[in-house]
């Protein structure tokens, strides 16, 4: 019997979600522990994979905000709806763990510097999406009103990636992507690119359905009229 | 950056990547639970409509 696409879809995820497992396996017991910090710098392989998809997630929302304003088909706002949510949840857990890193390495869960304020910001405004998103009803309006909203929260990204270079931050410098290339060894690099481009894989996979449900829910309230 | 011993390292690290799981399987299951619901809902709608008198 043929697998039904919604079946199909689910084992993809499942799949993306084992190939992030495989890669945290990795990050805490194969690689070995870093000079400085010991064990504890583990928390990059999770941290900086949730920080990049953060990031991606505001790229692709400005990206499906800027078709809903040429188009205004629905694809783009429920795309543009699934990449807010998501990158409200990276945000999150790129916050969290970033404190729980912080705890043991500068001896404080939180501090106002720019990186984490800025991300904070971010989160924010992902949030204000959501709500702003809920508070029109389906229509031009909506569409018009988010994809605005959608294209200025990428403008925060630039901002946070070099709020370590242009103000005096605790947060340490770029690792991956700098001048001279990047200062981790080879056997935390690779694993780091691993960790990083299966989150966002990932991620992909969670924008993809969870727009695929928003288009059905559109669906069935309009059967319903 | 100051130096961590590697036995403190275990909670921080527990606590990190146990809140990294909890949110990638919460976030999915949500997902596919949704989807499943919705096409139920779908498909009791569409049976509505077919058994309405014409």
């Amino acid at each position: 019997m043929l697998m039904s696409k919604h079946n199909k879809e689910f084992f993809l995820g499942l799949a993306l979600f084992f190939v992030v497992e495989i890669c945290w396996f990795f990050a805490l017991f194969i690689v070995p522990a870093e000079k400085m910090q010991g064990e504890v710098y583990r928390i990059i392989y999770l941290h900086v994979a949730s920080a990049v998809t953060t990031f991606l997630a505001a790229f692709i929302l400005m990206i499906f905000s800027i078709l809903s304003l040429r188009s205004q088909a629905d694809r783009w706002m429920h795309l543009g709806r699934a990449s807010a949510e998501v990158g409200l949840i990276f945000t999150v857990l790129t916050l969290i763990t970033g404190s729980i890193w912080g705890r043991p390495t500068w001896g404080v869960y939180w501090t106002w510097d720019a990186r984490l304020t800025t991300t904070l910001i971010l989160g924010i405004l992902y949030a204000g999406y959501l709500v702003l998103y809920s508070s029109f009803p389906h229509g031009q309006e909506r569409s018009r009103a988010s994809a605005i909203l959608g294209i200025l929260i990428f403008s925060c990204v630039p901002v946070i990636y070099k709020s370590v270079t242009w103000w005096r931050t605790l947060h340490q410098p770029p690792t991956l992507i700098r001048e001279g290339g990047s200062t981790l060894s080879p056997e935390f690099l690779y694993l780091l690119i691993a960790s990083i481009f299966s989150m966002v894989l990932l991620s992909l996979w969670f924008i993809s359905v969870r727009a695929k449900n928003l288009a059905l829910k559109h669906e069935i309230e309009s059967l319903s009229v | 950056m100051g130096y961590v011993s590697n036995a403190n390292a275990l909670p921080y690290l527990i606590a990190a990547y146990g809140i990294g799981f909890a949110v990638i399987v919460g976030y999915g299951y949500f997902l596919v639970t949704e989807r499943a619901r919705l096409l139920r809902i779908r498909q009791e709608v569409k049976n509505m409509h077919e058994a309405e008198p014409s």
